[in-house]
């Protein structure tokens, strides 16, 4: 049976310069654990190097005599001296663990160092024939750790009481997961700080996949610097996804994003939560060279941050949501411009925190002209856009999305000029193929025609929304498939108290021309939320009876006791017989 | 007109936009440790990495039976109803809920040691997003359990004695902290 990996030997990478004080920020001191030889890396920059850096010369010349090691057993804690003077060129004294005598004098810096561990992946171990099938015993490592990579940190750090076996195991984790509010309720953050440090010490891993950080930083620089190293750590490790939010508690001090997250070469996914947090300008090339995936959450944002998306040069997915809050500052405005070639996903969306003040919503009105959205991106494919005010957004060369989903939000200031620009906007997306659109309040006379739609979801929310849906399945003569999702206050009410004529708007009249896609293409619908009115059934007839090519229905109902019911009524169709009808319950 | 019911992996698809009525896609076989012999549609099963490798790899003519020897027949219908679920998805564009909802009834009904099994299974098979939402099923379990139900849990037996259990804690002193009902 292969070991795929030994629990023995000191933790590989031993994270020296938090406590030397001769070390100038931000520079750290690193054993190379093949060799045991110290040697400095600068994050920032990402130059290592052996000679110490120039550091500058204290005023309190002091002697460093305690072990910055207080949580590690003694007989493992290094045994560093510090001189008081200026620092000297390296001798074998100021390594603590080496393994050989010789005095490096290569003025070459190293490369980053990969020890061959064997860390465990998800593939299994190759079983035998024959072996005794007892699984749950027999779960191999790396799937326990694989199992662990789920917990939040702490959790999985709990797990060495288990047994001997379960000891070491959580130190191969992969996905690191620290959250000052969840994992420490009481709010001690020096204990939290002990903890990440303790965590990075013992890993073993020495690629992390996933690294999550939820954090509140009080209001003074040296607050900040643990957020700044832990991630430095996390990108040494070669990180492939970063979740980052970090809190403020009390206003004038702004965060820093650390740099060091800059030209991660690994970094894949970067998730921030931009709240108060200065963005440092980038190196000028080379940054952030192989994220794909952004999302990004601001939170009132300012103009700083039009030109945010400038850094991501091969980003492939983006999600923006923009949050403004009541407090938000009326006079600042922002362009994000997002101009990337090989966007193919793109998702905005905006919540306003809103007041049921009518003067706060002509306050609004002034500061929303303000803030412009520009998209520029010749491969987008899939785009999602949830209550963004039209005014403010310009889609460049729409005609390559392929799947879009609108979701829409009419705002009192743009009434007048909404339909036109929703019409602006449908009939650049027109070439699309998958189509998705829900709260529009707008007449269906302002669509443009969809050639190439083959699968349409609409949420209707209003009773007007019937003839939309007619006019619509008029402009889309090759659709294949509907699917609606009938989301009505006013039905609900009308059924609960079962007055369906009290309502003349519900009562439905077929239109007076067969939608073409009707009659030729579609195959498939089906309705979600369907409650059993008369005007409803009266839908479902009308379809069942001109699709001609309709070869499912399913209706999703939260009512199924009434199946029966249904059933019995649409039998008198004959139509039914070449088309399969089926009632499942709702679940969502 | 009744409710259609999908018990075996070998029912025809339901229509969509792109399917034929006609199913004319080639089957791949497969028969696992207590002899049951299942058909996969192919692009069900190429979800399946080892069946992929198998079969692609080695160019292997699809009429050989592909032996599974460390799959029970009922996870074998599992892994075949969430592949299937998920192929089914991921034509559509706005599938996220209704694999929400399908991933809840999915393990609704397993019991923790089935769910293990399955895990161990999906692994064997090289099922990457399957494992994924099994691993993380089981660690929704074990989140907020006392150190005991984790031992029983994984058939875990505890071999430390009283002084080296105290050691252990002692490693991490703040890790073992009682902040909230967690492996305590």
């Amino acid at each position: 049976m292969v070991e795929p990996f030994s629990f023995t030997g000191p933790p590989s990478i031993i994270w020296v310069g938090r406590y030397d004080p001769t070390l100038p920020r931000p520079w750290k001191g690193l054993i190379d654990p093949s060799t045991g030889w110290l040697y400095f890396w600068n994050p920032e920059t990402n130059v290592t190097q052996y000679e110490r850096p120039s550091a500058p010369l204290y005023h309190h010349q002091f002697q460093l005599q305690q072990y910055p090691y207080p949580w590690l057993p003694r007989y493992d804690r290094p045994q560093l001296q510090y001189s008081h003077q200026y620092p000297e060129p390296l001798s074998t004294s100021h390594a603590p663990i080496c393994a050989s005598p010789c005095i490096p004098i290569a003025v070459r810096a190293p490369h980053p160092v990969t020890v061959p561990i064997n860390y465990p992946r998800y593939r299994s171990l190759i079983r035998e024939e024959g072996e005794d099938r007892d699984r749950i015993s027999e779960l191999p490592d790396d799937l326990i750790c694989h199992i662990l990579s789920f917990l939040p940190t702490i959790t999985a750090v709990r797990t060495t009481v288990l047994s001997k076996r379960w000891n070491k195991l959580w130190t191969f984790v992969r996905h690191l997961d620290f959250d000052l509010y969840r994992d420490r309720p009481d709010g001690q953050k020096y204990l939290f700080e002990r903890f990440v440090e303790f965590v990075f010490l013992r890993l073993v891993s020495l690629d992390i996949g996933k690294f999550r950080l939820r954090y509140a930083s009080a209001s003074w620089e040296g607050d900040f610097s643990h957020v700044d190293d832990w991630v430095s750590v996390a990108v040494w490790r070669n990180v492939v996804e970063l979740d980052l939010r970090i809190f403020y508690v009390a206003s004038g001090y702004l965060c820093r994003l650390p740099k060091s997250i800059f030209w991660c070469k690994t970094l894949k996914v970067l998730k921030l939560w931009i709240e108060d947090i200065a963005i440092p300008d980038p190196p000028t090339k080379g940054c952030f060279p192989s994220l794909k995936v952004l999302h990004v959450t601001l939170i009132d944002p300012d103009d700083k941050l039009g030109k945010l998306l400038s850094y991501f040069p091969v980003v492939e997915d983006l999600s923006i949501h923009v949050q403004m809050r009541y407090s938000y500052n009326f006079y600042s405005n922002f362009n994000l411009k997002v101009s990337t070639p090989e966007l193919k996903t793109l998702k905005l969306s905006m919540e306003r925190e809103e007041r049921r003040n009518y003067e706060m919503e002509r306050d609004y009105g002034g500061t929303l002209k303000q803030n412009h959205f520009c998209v520029d991106a010749p491969k987008l494919e899939n785009l999602d856009l949830v209550q963004i005010p039209l005014s403010n957004y310009i889609l460049e060369n729409p005609k390559s999305v392929v799947n879009a989903s609108i979701a829409f939000k009419s705002l009192a200031e743009e009434w007048s000029s909404f339909p036109d620009l929703a019409f602006q906007l449908l009939t650049g997306i027109s070439n699309v193929k998958c189509l998705s659109l829900s709260d529009h309040p707008f007449e269906a006379s302002n669509l443009p025609v969809f050639g190439n739609l083959n699968q349409l979801k609409l949420v209707l929310r209003n009773c007007s929304s019937w003839e939309f849906l007619a006019a619509l399945l008029h402009r889309t003569p090759n659709l294949e498939d509907l699917d609606l999702v009938l989301e009505d206050e006013l039905l609900f009410y009308a059924q609960r108290t079962g007055g369906e004529k009290d309502y003349p708007e519900l009562q439905w009249t077929p239109p007076e021309l067969v939608p073409n896609c009707l009659s030729s293409h579609l195959k498939t619908i089906s309705i979600r939320g369907f409650k059993g009115l008369q005007f409803e059934m009266k839908v479902v007839k009308y379809m069942l009876l001109n699709g001609c090519h309709l070869n499912k229905m399913t209706i999703y109902t939260s009512m199924l006791e009434k199946e029966e019911e249904y059933c019995r009524d649409l039998l008198s169709f004959q139509r039914v017989m070449t088309c399969q009808v089926e009632f499942r319950e709702m679940q969502f | 007109m009744s409710t259609s019911t999908d018990n075996n992996a070998s029912i025809t698809q339901e229509s969509g936009p792109s399917a034929a009525v006609q199913d004319i896609q080639k089957k791949i076989v497969v028969r696992t440790a207590d002899g049951e012999v299942f058909n996969l549609k192919e692009e069900v099963a190429m979800e399946i990495d080892i069946i992929k490798t198998f079969f692609q790899e080695d160019s292997i003519s699809y009429e050989t039976v592909m032996p599974l020897p460390n799959v029970e027949g009922w996870e074998m219908v599992k892994v075949i109803e969430y592949c299937t679920k998920h192929v089914e998805l991921k034509h559509k564009v706005d599938g996220y809920k209704e694999r929400k909802a399908f991933q809840a009834l999915f393990v609704q009904n397993l019991s923790t040691k089935s769910l293990l099994a399955l895990t161990n299974t999906a692994n064997y098979l090289e099922v990457k997003y399957l494992l994924d939402f099994l691993c993380q099923a089981v660690s929704e379990q074990i989140k907020n359990k006392d150190v005991d139900y984790v031992r029983e849990l994984f058939g875990v037996e505890n071999d430390f004695n009283d002084e080296e259990y105290e050691q252990v804690k002692a490693e991490a002193p703040w890790a073992h902290e009682n902040l909230n009902n967690d492996l305590h």
